[in-house]
């Protein structure tokens, strides 16, 4: 591959050409209820050109990979078609990496007949505790994917991934009113941090069911703790939207607002989005290499209350001249890199969460999320769980409610930052510019003053 | 082992030969068919050509091809899927779903034995147009449009998009039957966003249709119209108050938890609040909604389903009491149901229950009157942060696209407010449908709809 992609990137006429070629295989198993539905395998392969001259991209996808250096054509003459500036990449080091994968026990070496096992077991789990669960959605798939990259720059990288996610939603039904929970594990390494979680299965059962007697939440505005999973939604939702790097580059309104050096929250709150397995090993977004093959590596967006970083691909790090982050992604050799969060966190700060709950006379406890969106300024999302808190203590359970705001003042709006830090195990994904991407996310437990809740 | 031809189209676009998918298809269905019970080969052929523009200008041209079969079995009694886009090793893909099948589920079809759109309807999907139209054409399009909006306001900073795909789609199975057909689409996107100190303002608008007919001035012309009433902010309260959502919001909005409660997936599973209420009045009788994948013209109808099932004219919500679910044929197996053309997957996937072209009947109120009768309401396109538990049919969320209508005039647009409801309780009796219906996103014809009063909250003045 490696000899096949450096002789297509021969005698190009753009200023920069790279191919990338990427392989993946994956296994499903997904169950309709407690029965299986869909036993599924799928094998991919394709690769894409990206060209860039004076300042316009070209960019060709395709499946067949025998017409590689008419696809460079294209591409080039795509980019010529299009290019009238100048082209302005930040310099990465010209580098030959192979990375292989470091497993502990690899998800596709474990039979098919032990994963459907595992998922029968967590099913009986869920179903078993309670007349009221009505019924399930489960899923166990794992994928493996190989990225072969090269540009014309002399940047050779080989890089392999692999990635397992188990997930069961529990649906519990009284007459026509139907509530959901869920339990979700993934792992990029270890087919054994996967097994032996029935007893958080059970537990996703037994707050479906609470649900169907909690009441729905009264909108206003709310003092609001969040636990890890909600707080690393909303730094990644309300904030790393904003520090991606193509939102800013060409956008000077942005950037007067998004200025390095702007006080955006309290001198406790550190927000950072990294790759680098160094830093962050084994999450969903850890890589060593993005897919413009740069070096990743941690960047700090707010220190200490302060904006201090944006995150980068080449094009964006070129015109901003800043430094590269790593953080240009694809979803697939079908799309063009756009600049992406990787693994987001809130780094843990002083209080503890009975604390911060013993000092709200009135407020909200949220937990857990369904999803979340940010349109700039305004971000919004769904949490799964909440219960009204009352003189320092939980009170009345809720359903799940909707937390919104505007990112700036919210920010300036947590007062409390806990010191128990989590990764969420979600096997989320965050979606953007019609790509998904596997993301990790983790903070402590946070609170908010002032932020808007919605409620019938 | 077939070597299939290649040809380059007018953007050097390499295509694989509609007929050679089918006989790679034809192949992979020769190989499987004398070991198993069932088996349905579903291959695609996709071309297109995103041309893209950021900060007002040309940013970049793509040629994207994918081509790909996906292979469903059944073996003693079980389903098993493979699906690839490597197209050089059928036996491989044939060994994985029959070895993938052991562990399947009890299928409970029969795949059909002729596949065609439903006698009397000639489904028509592609334009040759849409695949005629040059790159420089697509180019000066957004050009217009990007032009036309920074004569209104020089300071919007624009994005736009044209899109052009065009499909082949071939379906061939054990039982004889044999379907194929092209579709092409064609999408404009026209928007962009206005900072004004720590104001943000994104406006955007995109519409589709099977061919180059879609009004480019008219679709920056609605962006500017929005930006126009969007000039000034208007405060919202929180309160309970009457709130008109438009074509976009009912279908951005609304139509998520309603298409969950309606899916014959999720009533055989019992997780639809739908499930026992076959044929009662759940709805305000004045909500219609119809399914029809017959109509032509648009990217979201076909011919027949993904397993080559006929599509059909399919009353969902008739005059407010629930007239069908939507079922593909396993799930109307298990259901002791048949199957309403209602199949769809993507590549990878087993089908399930999916949606094509939805009409919501128009009702009787002129937009001017609903607009009109509302003393203090919200008119609403848009929300960010509804994702929660559409199973309940619930929706909230933190306003987007949204106005302020005060004494009967929309009074500019509303920020940091959230709305909140059910359509199982707000639904039951709505304020008023307007009387006329507009195609939305190339895949809809919707009306504005009017609910009495719906939970509206907004942050206070104080900070």
């Amino acid at each position: 591959m490696r000899q096949q992609i450096e002789d297509a990137l021969k005698g190009h006429d753009a200023d920069f050409v790279e191919i990338r070629v990427e392989e993946t295989e994956a296994t499903t198993l997904s169950y309709r209820g407690k029965e299986l539905e869909e036993a599924g395998r799928t094998a991919n392969l394709g690769g894409c050109v990206r060209a860039a001259y004076k300042g316009g991209w070209g960019f060709v996808s395709f499946n067949d990979l025998s017409g590689l250096r008419q696809n460079v054509d294209l591409a080039v003459r795509q980019a010529r078609l299009v290019g009238k500036e100048e082209t302005n990449l930040a310099p990465v080091d010209p580098h030959v990496d192979i990375v292989g994968l470091s497993l502990v026990k690899d998800p596709r070496g474990v039979p098919l007949a032990d994963k459907k096992r595992l998922m029968d077991e967590y099913l009986e789990a869920a179903w078993s505790r309670s007349p009221k669960i009505q019924t399930t959605n489960a899923a166990y798939s794992d994928g493996w994917r190989k990225v072969s990259y090269g540009n014309s720059e002399g940047t050779y990288v080989e890089q392999q991934r692999a990635r397992a996610v188990a997930r069961v939603v529990v649906f519990a039904r009284e007459d026509g009113n139907v509530q959901q929970s869920r339990a979700s594990f993934s792992t990029t390494s270890n087919y054994d941090v996967l097994t032996g979680r029935h007893a958080e299965v059970a537990e996703a059962a037994d707050e479906a069911v609470a649900l169907l007697s909690a009441q729905d939440a009264t909108g206003g505005e709310y003092t609001v703790i969040c636990d890890p999973l909600i707080a690393a939604v909303f730094a990644h939702e309300a904030f790393g939207h904003l520090s991606e790097g193509d939102n800013v580059y060409e956008n000077e309104k942005l950037r007067d607002i998004m200025v390095l050096g702007r006080k955006f929250g309290q001198p406790f709150l550190n927000i950072a989005d990294g790759a680098d397995p160094g830093v962050y090993p084994g999450q969903p977004g850890t890589f060593r290499f993005d897919d413009e093959g740069t070096p990743t590596r941690k960047t700090y967006l707010l220190k200490e209350g302060v904006l201090v970083g944006r995150l980068h691909s080449r094009e964006t790090a070129g015109k901003l001249k800043e430094q590269v982050t790593g953080n240009a992604r694809a979803q697939s050799y079908r799309h063009q890199p756009l600049v992406r969060m990787t693994n987001t966190v809130i780094e843990p700060g002083d209080s503890s969460f009975d604390e911060m709950l013993a000092d709200t006379k009135q407020g909200i406890f949220v937990k857990d999320w369904y999803g979340g969106s940010t349109t700039h300024e305004q971000f919004g999302f769904s949490c799964a769980q909440a219960w009204m808190i009352r003189d320092g203590k939980l009170a009345e359970p809720l359903k799940g409610t909707t937390l919104s705001g505007n990112l700036f003042r919210t920010l300036e709006n947590i007062d409390m930052i806990g010191r128990d830090f989590e990764w969420t195990e979600s096997g989320g994904t965050c979606g953007k510019g019609g790509q998904t991407a596997p993301v990790g996310s983790g903070s402590p437990y946070i609170r908010i003053q002032n932020a808007v809740v919605g409620g019938r | 082992m077939a070597t299939a031809a290649r040809t380059h189209n007018a953007q050097g676009a390499q295509t694989t030969n509609p007929s050679d998918l089918a006989s790679v298809a034809q192949q992979v269905l020769d190989i499987v068919k004398s070991r198993v019970e069932q088996a349905e080969v579903y291959g695609y052929d996709t071309a297109s050509t995103p041309v893209d523009f950021e900060a007002n200008r040309l940013k970049s041209l793509e040629t994207k091809q994918s081509r790909g079969l996906s292979l469903r079995v059944v073996k003693d009694g079980r389903i098993g899927l493979a699906a690839t886009t490597k197209m050089g090793d059928p036996q491989l893909l044939v060994d994985q779903a029959i070895e993938l099948s052991a562990f399947g589920a009890q299928a409970r079809f029969q795949l059909p034995s002729s596949i065609s759109s439903s006698s009397g309807n000639n489904v028509t999907v592609f334009d040759p147009a849409a695949e005629s139209l040059s790159v420089e054409q697509m180019v000066s399009l957004g050009e217009e449009m990007i032009a036309r909006i920074r004569a209104y306001d020089s300071e919007i900073l624009c994005e736009a998009g044209v899109r052009r795909l065009t499909e082949t789609t071939v379906l061939l199975n054990s039982r004889g039957g044999q379907g194929q057909y092209r579709k092409s689409s064609f999408a404009l996107v026209i928007g962009g966003q206005l900072i004004r100190g720590e104001d943000f303002l994104n406006i955007w608008e995109y519409e589709s249709a099977c061919g180059p007919n879609i009004d480019q001035q008219a679709l920056a012309d609605a962006a500017i119209r929005k930006f126009e009433l969007a000039k000034h902010v208007a405060k919202a309260q929180t309160k309970r108050q009457p709130v008109i959502f438009a074509p976009r919001g009912v279908a951005g909005i609304l139509w998520g938890p309603m298409s969950a409660a309606l899916s014959g997936k999720a009533v055989y599973q019992g997780s639809s609040a739908l499930s026992e209420k076959l044929g009662q009045q759940v709805f305000d009788p004045r909500l219609t909604i119809v399914e029809d994948s017959t109509y032509s013209g648009v990217p979201s109808s076909s011919p027949f389903d993904d397993e080559g099932v006929s599509t059909r004219r399919l009353p969902l919500i008739q005059d407010g009491k629930v007239a069908s679910f939507y079922y593909d044929l396993q799930t109307a197996g298990l259901a002791g149901k048949e199957s309403t053309g209602n199949g769809y997957r993507s590549p990878e996937s087993l089908p399930g229950p999916h949606t094509g072209t939805i009409f919501f009947e128009p009702g009787d109120t002129s937009i001017e009157q609903m607009i009109s009768g509302i003393d203090e309401g919200l008119i609403v396109e848009s929300v960010t942060g509804n994702a929660g538990n559409i199973f309940s049919g619930d929706f909230s969320g933190n306003i987007q696209g949204g106005f302020k209508i005060e004494k009967g005039q929309i009074a500019g647009r509303v920020k940091d407010t959230m709305i909140a409801g059910n359509i199982f309780q707000d639904m039951k009796q709505l304020g008023g449908i307007s009387n006329v219906a507009d195609w939305i996103y190339g895949q809809a014809k919707i009306p504005h709809i009017l609910f009495s009063e719906l939970g509206v909250s907004t942050k206070s003045d104080r900070q």
